[in-house]
């Protein structure tokens, strides 16, 4: 709590629709009850989120050598006392800056274990890690080793949002991942629908939340048209992902299909920027989270609902200074 | 029996989505002003210039604010902002199972986006009918359309609302979950003032049943609120 009373959010990578659905939930939920703060690469003319925040700081990339430290400055500055990393980067940071006692333990960072979040960012490892644990994933291997195919689906080891994934020839492979195969994955093309599962879990009472998105149309790998649906099978992935990266609150991951049914082929393990989207039929995951670590009722943020939803959605413009 | 609803204060929140836009309006103009206490202010009667003039800002500048705020308010992603305030759901059930018809009267510059937001919302399928009015005439045309349709009742969160049931001739009974305050709508002349819809309709079934009998008003607990 601030002076005022306040809890204060901390909302990293202000500039992403993701961070935009957090503050959105916190304004819609808590109003003015809160204080948010947000930080990103950006000045804060350039990211949207600003509009909603109490407070903004124009920091580094988080992968930069002075980024912990102004993270710890903003956290004490501000009292902070909740903080929502979103990038795989920024996350891993949060997550070994709370292991090393760098964020005070009175800060409850919303990032899973350190060994989760790298998990997680590695595209390679997720895939081993699940497997293990017989979650069906499709058949994956490094670029530097790859297995028997005609065609194999290409993706940075560490990428986020499809950047550089694509559908390759096996024969062009060598030449397009060059002198950094062990950089790249590969993976069995697999067949769509692309869907998202975006879930809830908690832990304490076991409770699972899983709402499906089927991504019908996607542009710069963000989902514009989408169906919402439940589904109990995934809803059994998604305790199953939860449990073994030891996630809660909300996350959600992607499957499609292989030969055998639904495979997972990625997981964040936080809300993604679509996940608003199911606040529209009533399951509002970005507010859960918050009032999970809170300690909250959660239940009240998830509405049941059958059948197909449609949801669409477009641009909307914000004008950051005034107008003449 | 018809009963009549407002929407925005009465069914669903109108804070959060007023108090975020006007800080985005404000975050435009490089102004920073606490909107929990305009929110104060216009509870009080006060428009959002006025609340901004109120708390010393620049006349000039605040007539821009409010307006670029005005400009916002009812654009979908604000809207977005609303949710059914608590018990809503569960009060809507129980006037339903009294055979009573919901009838939604609510005042709109962009009515278009009413029915996306009631299915958001999930309220769609307890109104049996839902009229949109323009704000500007909306004490009149709210009047109309309780007359009309013969409304046995009102339940609403401002004294605009108040005005058009006394037009009409319909029993009102206010809420203070929304726009105005208990003192102010108090001070308005509203009879019965109750701190929630479910306040309000036990009060409006009491007095339909016992017209003597005290309504919420005159309850030391809600007014004491």
């Amino acid at each position: 709590m601030n002076k005022q009373g306040k809890r204060v959010v901390l909302i990293g990578s202000a500039g992403t629709g993701t961070a935009f659905a957090a503050a959105t939930a916190l304004r819609r939920v808590w109003s003015q009850s809160v204080c948010i703060v947000a930080i990103d690469i950006n000045p804060w003319h350039l990211f949207t989120t600003s509009l909603l925040a109490d407070e903004y700081e124009h920091v580094p990339f988080s992968n930069s050598e002075t980024f912990p430290t102004v993270l710890q400055e903003i956290i004490q500055r501000y009292a902070v006392d909740t903080y929502m990393p979103l990038l795989p980067d920024e996350m891993l940071l949060a997550a070994q800056l709370r292991d090393q006692s760098l964020i005070p333990t009175e800060v409850s960072v919303l990032a899973p274990p350190t060994e989760s979040c790298a998990a997680c960012a590695d595209k390679w490892t997720l895939n081993q890690l699940l497997a293990e644990h017989g979650v069906p994933v499709p058949r994956s291997s490094s670029a530097s080793d790859p297995f028997a195919g005609k065609d194999f689906f290409l993706k940075p080891k560490n990428g986020t949002g499809s950047y550089g994934a694509r559908k390759v020839k096996a024969d062009e492979l060598a030449s397009i991942v060059g002198n950094s195969a062990e950089e790249w994955v590969i993976q069995e093309i697999c067949t769509g629908p692309e869907v998202t599962v975006d879930a809830f879990y908690d832990k304490s009472s076991n409770f699972i939340r899983a709402v499906c998105r089927e991504r019908i149309e996607i542009k710069s790998g963000v989902s514009t048209k989408c169906r919402l649906f439940i589904d109990k099978d995934l809803c059994r992935y998604a305790l199953s992902v939860a449990t073994i990266l030891d996630l809660t609150g909300s996350f959600c991951f992607q499957v499609m299909r292989n030969t055998s049914g639904w495979v997972v082929i990625d997981v964040n393990p936080r809300p993604g920027g679509g996940t608003a989207m199911c606040a529209l039929v009533g399951n509002d995951f970005f507010a859960a989270t918050f009032a999970q670590i809170w300690g909250e009722d959660t239940i009240r943020f998830f509405r049941e609902f059958e059948g197909d939803h449609f949801v669409t959605r477009q641009y909307a413009e914000f004008l950051m200074s005034p107008s003449s | 029996m018809i009963a009549a609803l407002d929407l925005d204060g009465t069914l669903i929140t109108c804070e959060p989505r007023q108090s975020a836009c006007l800080q985005a309006a404000l975050v435009c103009y490089g102004i920073r002003v606490s909107t929990s206490q305009v929110w104060e202010l216009k509870r009080e009667g006060a428009s959002t210039e006025q609340a901004l003039v109120l708390l010393k800002q620049d006349p000039i500048l605040a007539r821009r604010v409010a307006e670029h705020w005005r400009q916002m308010i009812e654009e979908p992603y604000w809207l977005g902002l609303d949710s059914t305030l608590p018990g809503t759901i569960s009060i809507l059930g129980a006037m339903r199972a009294t055979q009573a018809k919901l009838c939604l009267i609510t005042a709109r510059s962009r009515p278009q986006w009413i029915p996306q937001q009631l299915a958001r919302l999930g309220l769609r399928h307890y109104l049996d009918h839902i009229t949109v009015v323009p704000p500007q005439t909306a004490t009149n045309a709210k009047a109309t359309v309780l007359r009309e349709s013969r409304a046995s009742v009102f339940f609403g969160d401002t004294e605009s609302d108040y005005e058009a049931s006394v037009s009409a001739d319909v029993p009102f009974f206010a809420v203070t979950t929304g726009q105005r305050s208990a003192g102010f709508l108090v001070a308005a002349n509203v009879s019965h003032v109750c701190e929630t819809l479910r306040d309000a309709w036990t009060s409006f079934l009491r007095s339909s049943e016992n017209p003597s009998k005290e309504t919420c008003s005159n309850s030391q607990s809600n007014l004491e609120a």
